[in-house]
């Protein structure tokens, strides 16, 4: 249960996914202290991007914030699809300039040999 | 499929029976596709053997000839990855390929075109020392033996993988040494035959062969330089065909790679 004693509330050292919870009790008393996916089950936090009640297994940190399971793949992807992209400009950029370093290094020994003869 | 453990000779053997089954059409379009950048090669090589010293002060020219060789370049690289993708295929079902050969993943060729430019690059920069050649093979080697293995874009995948197949060193020596005496066999065989059909000519035909004597004498550069360029574009095949197999052999002696080839292609079909 997302429940803190009196005492603990007043020396301030609820933890912020409780206050979360608490902020979300606000919205919707009935449904914020269970799992949205689980609703036996009571909430220990909630998600950060699309305010989903939480229990423990459903809830994971990410960067010191709270994300249920959907949202933290979709911010997994976006990094990936970045770097997919971020690697395509990189490969084809990087043999563009090999491929031009390598003309001029083919007329650079090229003229060497010839000289040398 | 990966018939006998890694080894010079076994890489050897399989490769030959992998350009039996690949030699039409996939080794006719390597060749096809080969020769525009052999023959820019000759043309670059016999215009700096006829400025010589004075080569220097032709840059232009010579940076003109570079810049259509590279792209006669980008063209080879698209046959030898056609017909790299025939050779796994071939060496996996044992039969001669259909039109799946031409269908090069994207990102492989990408990486292929990235590390085979380096090849490229460290051939020409080495040239002058007389290594150039040995360690531009051997690159371009592995880069054509591993470009299947690339399945994600970028720079530092394919260098890792060309690194970690560069560490069965000593089949890959002596492959390189095997090419070598492989070249100049064919160097022999092309101008041995070039002679023979001159001499049937003249002497069958009543073909007027004294012009074409002095022409194709080992005195012309040009016919040299082509005869040096028909060796390199008949052991073409093989090299591409032994590094196929040395990477696919050498990894499956280590990672299994060949099993999860083999399994996605199952799940493809």
């Amino acid at each position: 249960m997302v429940e803190t004693t009196r005492e603990q509330r007043s020396a301030g050292n609820v933890p912020a996914k409780l206050c979360r919870s608490r902020m979300n009790d606000a919205i919707n008393p009935a449904a914020a202290r269970r799992c949205a996916v689980h609703q036996q089950r009571p909430a220990f936090a909630v998600c950060m991007q699309c305010a989903k009640t939480l229990c423990q297994e459903c809830a994971t940190q990410w960067d010191g914030i709270w994300y249920c399971a959907a949202c933290l793949a979709s911010r997994r992807s976006a990094p990936a699809a970045k770097s997919r992209v971020g690697g395509w400009i990189a490969v084809i950029a990087a043999a563009l300039v090999i491929l031009f370093c390598s003309t001029r290094f083919m007329v650079w020994s090229g003229v060497l040999l010839a000289g040398l003869r | 499929m990966i018939r006998a453990p890694l080894s010079t000779t076994s890489v050897l053997d399989e490769s030959a029976a992998v350009v039996r089954a690949t030699v039409t059409p996939w080794a006719a379009l390597l060749l096809a596709t080969s020769i525009p950048y052999r023959f820019m090669q000759i043309v670059f090589a016999d215009r700096l053997i006829e400025l010589g010293s004075n080569a220097s002060q032709y840059g232009d020219l010579l940076r003109t000839t570079a810049d259509i060789t590279c792209a006669a370049f980008f063209l080879s690289l698209c046959g030898r990855a056609i017909y790299a993708r025939a050779c796994r295929l071939a060496s996996e079902s044992g039969v001669a390929p259909g039109r799946e050969a031409l269908r090069v993943p994207l990102v492989a060729f990408a990486s292929y075109v990235f590390v085979a430019s380096i090849a490229e690059a460290v051939t020409y920069l080495l040239f002058v020392t007389g290594l150039g050649i040995a360690f531009g093979a051997v690159l371009s080697g592995l880069a054509i033996g591993t470009m299947e293995l690339n399945t994600e874009p970028g720079i530092r995948g394919p260098l890792r993988r060309l690194a970690r197949y560069s560490g069965s060193s000593r089949i890959i020596a002596s492959l390189t040494l095997v090419f070598l005496c492989a070249l100049v066999v064919a160097l022999l065989n092309v101008a041995a035959f070039v002679s023979v059909i001159v001499s049937l000519a003249s002497t069958v035909g009543g073909w007027d062969a004294a012009r074409w004597h002095v022409l194709l004498s080992l005195h012309n550069r040009r016919y040299v330089l082509t005869i040096i360029a028909g060796a390199l574009l008949i052991i073409q095949p093989f090299w591409i065909a032994a590094n196929v197999l040395l990477v696919r052999k050498s990894g499956s002696a280590e990672t299994g790679d060949d099993l999860r080839v083999w399994f996605e292609e199952l799940q493809r079909s």
